[in-house]
């Protein structure tokens, strides 16, 4: 790519521009077709998007490294993938009554997100020792933390008290999710601009 | 463990950007040694002594902890 590299803060923007856009389409087709799903996805969007405009404005505008350059040519065009199939692929599955095709249709989504997996891997090896630390403790938090609400729903599923459907999806995005806070949380506690 | 790294960078006029470059760091993670927040691995401390042209105890200095 010729030009000034894509730093930090421009990143956010654009992901956070293209969220907010995608999340008013959504939004509006989701209302128009009384689609209760495309709706509520679209609200979804709204937010992150708006969570990501936000954190633009506290982050510094420096360059991505080129790790982290690599690691954004690979995660959006598996994380596209995975909602391309999310959208256009899996809802088959209530048309196909094949117990093998459903298996692999059931786990189409998931190829996708083995190539976000990948990137995050090669993100945070070849990132530098203190950057390094950070995942790891980010990493932490986020098993043990998703460990421990899965652990304790899954006592209250037994018991009866809560019905758990498909709860077993939300884990890997919740890990994802809690992981990016704590992420933002721990670099915090080491930044600071330069003086 | 104190370290002269703020004033040798500003000697050579360099920015932390300009530094984390040549170590082949983040810029936060500059930042971060030169405030106290982090105590780099040996062999980042002698990458730090090499572009500085510098013996790694004239930069880095144990102070209480020795």
């Amino acid at each position: 790519m010729n030009g000034k590299p894509m730093s930090k803060r421009g990143l956010l923007r654009w992901t956070g521009g293209i969220a907010v856009l995608l999340g008013v389409a959504a939004l509006a087709a989701g209302m128009i077709l009384t689609w209760p799903t495309l709706r509520d996805l679209g609200i979804l969007g709204l937010v992150l998007g708006g969570v990501w405009l936000l954190f633009s404005l506290f982050t510094r505008d420096e360059p991505l490294r080129a790790p982290q350059r690599r690691y954004v040519r690979e995660f959006f065009p598996a994380i596209v993938a995975y909602v391309v199939i999310l959208f256009s692929v899996w809802p088959m599955l209530q048309h196909v009554h094949t117990n093998g095709l459903r298996v692999l249709i059931a786990l189409l989504p998931v190829l996708p997100i083995v190539f976000v997996v990948r990137a995050m891997v090669r993100l945070v090896l070849a990132s530098d020792e203190l950057e390094r630390r950070i995942q790891l403790q980010a990493i932490s938090v986020a098993s043990l933390s998703v460990g421990l609400v899965s652990l304790a729903l899954g006592f209250m599923a037994a018991a009866g008290v809560v019905l758990l459907k498909n709860a077993l999806v939300l884990v890997l995005p919740a890990m994802f999710a809690v992981y990016g806070i704590a992420v933002w949380w721990i670099r915090r506690g080491y930044d600071g601009g330069e003086p | 463990m104190n370290n002269r790294l703020r004033v040798l960078r500003a000697e050579h006029g360099w920015s932390q950007a300009d530094l984390a470059e040549r170590l082949d760091v983040s810029r936060q993670t500059v930042n971060a040694i030169e405030t106290g927040k982090y105590d780099p691995s040996l062999p980042l401390a002698f990458r730090i002594a090499r572009v500085f042209g510098s013996p790694i105890e004239s930069i880095f200095d144990p102070g209480d902890q020795a």
